[in-house]
């Protein structure tokens, strides 16, 4: 053979697939929609939940300001209702879940040595459906029937009363799902296989465990509820009765099967945080984190719990008592696992050689603040005193101290530990801890006095209450708008970072360990194109 | 992940492919393990005449097997490197070739470049008639020196 010879046998070129962007983004605002880097769509998904954040927070708000006194107030009581179903909507399907998805989208590759998510342009379609989602959703307040009223839970027969909002909300609904589902698969898919050569299961970060289980949850979980909302269209517009007591149908079964997806979700909104924590402790008591093993464990099996709890949300519509007993101490039970996690953050802070930077002192926010929504919880489990609690605002303090000092402060830590690693630049540290500190005040204003007002009978959801709850409420409704308006800050402070500051290092935090602080701050646009090797000695988590 | 098969003494076959951390068969249980999960869920849903669950689930678990399948796909392109007494064929692909590069050997040159640089994985490149191949694309700085070596071997014989 004399000369080169090339045959093509196909229309691809040699080694190398267009899955994702060559050589660097892509100019102009058409980056952002057509984008497969699991970097920019982070950045998507970050902003859009920031975003959201305002949204549902102007809608808790409005609820807050009609509660600032007895009586009605603001808004009439149906907007009221919509206010509430809303507010709780965008929360948990608009900001915590999308936040989280982002972080997965930015850190996960970054931590397990991969080039990006597995199926890049399946996650662009993951985010792009949730604007879309989101339109739809909001758009039914605008609507002559007005939004959806009958509460996140959607409990029929109270919902089938909507008006032609219903539809829309549903169809809404099946979007979210699908592109949890998607996120989801994909999160999986990318965890599995494209590892580094090294990073075996347990060398995992913590993080990556959290997001794993929590995509299995949502695999798990996410059918159900498709097929729920779907029996409540059909029980509406074709005539069904699987959830109508006149049709021999039974509503009660629709509170079962929405709960065995609902409490899965509430671990889905709190697991990925527990990765954020169990990743920034280490980093500023600059000691590995301790039980690592357990904490995978412990996480696991919460997971699995998750799915054998559901009624203990209905412990008021009545069950035999064998039912009332396995789902108290079902619940119950989850409190050790969760003991396991609190105990190892404490265990890896001691003796540390500790500093307090705003991700750290959100972090220790999270364990002090969601350890007092645990604990609340663990009343509610109890089933005599859950039936004098239950549909009070004791219960609304409970979720609210989970998810807000508990999810959505380690969503504030997370965007804190990270944000260097993301814009090259360092956060103003000043501001950052103002924020907390304005936060953490304002945040226990919000909602401790919910415990007292719920304890005293106050029930949720409606927007006049006894003048005896007055004075608490009022409290509450102060610290609504002072937590509210001092999340400026945070915005103020993001932008100022991506604008500018002093630079950051590829390692960021002294005591940081992982894959994604060895490559450059700001991460490079591809990183890991090549898989890194890891040996024993790496450290990784 | 380079994989060296010297089959007759003179001619030697290297198989290059992407770092993949699990196997066809792994993910297969992987995707079992979620379809008996979900199918499970929904079956026990249809005993209390919720059968709606089923579709939702059966889509979903379709969605995964397809997913898991092209990842699969996408992490097992190979390139085949063969060199023998005559000539070096580079082959690029799945299952079968999409493109394949025949070289004479005598007239092709080896190279190997990389930067001083932790963030530089290098250049593996094969030129002949003024014609150049990158090699080793998908692997890592460590890997690339590997495979760098074992042409020289090869072609050394």
């Amino acid at each position: 053979m004399s000369s080169t010879d090339v045959t093509h046998h196909a229309a691809d070129d040699q080694g190398h697939d267009h899955d994702h962007d060559e050589h660097g983004p892509a100019p102009g605002l058409m980056r952002w929609v057509t984008t497969t880097n699991h970097k920019d769509i982070g950045t998507l998904y970050l902003w859009f939940s920031l975003v959201m954040f305002f949204i549902g927070g102007a809608m808790a708000l409005v609820i807050r300001a009609e509660l600032f006194q007895p009586g009605i107030q603001i808004v009439d009581p149906m907007f009221f209702n919509s206010m509430t179903t809303m507010h709780a909507i965008v929360m948990i399907f608009g900001v915590v879940m999308p936040a989280f998805v982002g972080l997965a989208n930015w850190m996960i590759p970054m931590m397990i040595g991969a080039p990006d998510m597995a199926l890049p342009r399946l996650n662009n379609w993951s985010f792009w459906i949730m604007p879309f989602a989101f339109t739809i959703m909001l758009s039914t307040l605008f609507m002559d029937s007005g939004g959806p009223a009958g509460g996140w839970t959607l409990y029929p027969p109270l919902v089938l009363q909507m008006g032609d909002s219903f539809a829309y909300v549903i169809f809404a609904i099946h979007f979210l799902g699908i592109s949890s589902v998607m996120g989801s698969i994909n999160i999986v898919a990318t965890i599995f296989n494209m590892r580094a050569p090294g990073m075996t299961f347990m060398k995992m970060p913590m993080f990556v465990w959290t997001w794993l289980i929590t995509a299995y949850l949502l695999i798990a979980t996410i059918p159900v509820f498709a097929g729920a909302v779907t029996m409540l269209l059909t029980d509406r517009f074709f005539g069904t009765s699987f959830f109508s007591a006149a049709g021999g149908g039974d509503p009660v079964m629709f509170q079962h099967i929405f709960w065995f997806f609902g409490h899965p979700e509430v671990y889905i909104l709190i697991l990925p945080a527990f990765g954020i924590v169990s990743s920034i402790i280490p980093t500023f008591a600059r000691k590995p984190l301790f039980g690592y093993d357990s904490m995978v464990y412990a996480t696991a099996s919460i997971a699995f719990l998750s799915f054998i709890v559901w009624a203990h949300h209905m412990f008021t519509t009545g069950m035999p008592l064998a039912g009332e007993l396995f789902f108290m101490f079902s619940t119950m039970m989850i409190s050790v696992p969760t003991g396991v996690k609190v105990f190892n953050w404490v265990a890896t802070m001691w003796r540390g050689s500790m500093t307090f930077e705003t991700p750290m002192l959100f972090a220790i926010g999270f364990v002090i603040m969601f350890t007092v929504g645990g604990l609340s919880g663990l009343m509610l489990a109890i089933t005599p005193a859950d039936i004098q609690y239950h549909d009070t605002y004791f219960v609304v303090a409970h979720f609210h101290y989970v998810l807000v000092p508990g999810a959505v402060y380690s969503l504030m830590a997370a965007t804190y530990y990270w944000l260097p690693k993301w814009t090259g630049n360092m956060y103003d540290e000043t501001l950052g801890k103002w924020h907390f500190w304005i936060s953490t005040v304002f945040v226990n204003v919000l909602f401790f006095p919910m415990h007292f007002v719920g304890l005293a009978g106050m029930p949720r959801r409606i927007p006049d209450y006894s003048l005896q709850f007055a004075d608490w409420n009022m409290i509450a409704t102060i610290g609504a708008f002072g937590f509210g308006f001092s999340q400026l800050m945070f915005v103020y402070i993001i932008v100022k970072c991506v604008r500018g500051g002093e630079k950051a290092t590829s390692e960021v935090w002294e005591g940081a360990r992982g894959l994604e602080w060895t490559v450059a701050s700001p991460a490079p646009y591809h990183t890991f194109e090549t898989a890194p090797v890891l040996d024993a000695g790496t450290v990784t988590r | 992940m380079i994989e060296v098969q010297d089959e007759t003494g003179t001619t030697t076959r290297l198989i290059v492919t992407a770092n993949r951390s699990m196997s066809w068969k792994a993910n297969m249980y992987l995707a079992a393990s979620l379809g008996i999960i979900c199918m499970g869920v929904a079956i026990a849903m249809a005993t209390y005449g919720l059968w709606m669950v089923i579709p939702f689930a059966g889509l979903e678990i379709v969605f995964i097997v397809g997913c898991l399948y092209c990842t699969l796909k996408r992490l097992s392109r190979q390139e085949v490197i063969t060199v023998n007494n005559e000539a070096i064929t580079v082959e690029w692909g799945y299952n079968t070739p999409d493109v394949t590069v025949n070289l004479p050997r005598r007239w092709s040159r080896l190279s190997y470049r990389c930067k001083d640089s932790v963030f530089e994985v290098g250049e593996l490149s094969v030129s002949a008639h003024g014609k150049s191949y990158c090699l080793g694309g998908c692997l890592n700085r460590q890997e690339k020196k590997a495979l760098y070596g074992e042409l020289q071997t090869a072609l050394g014989k």
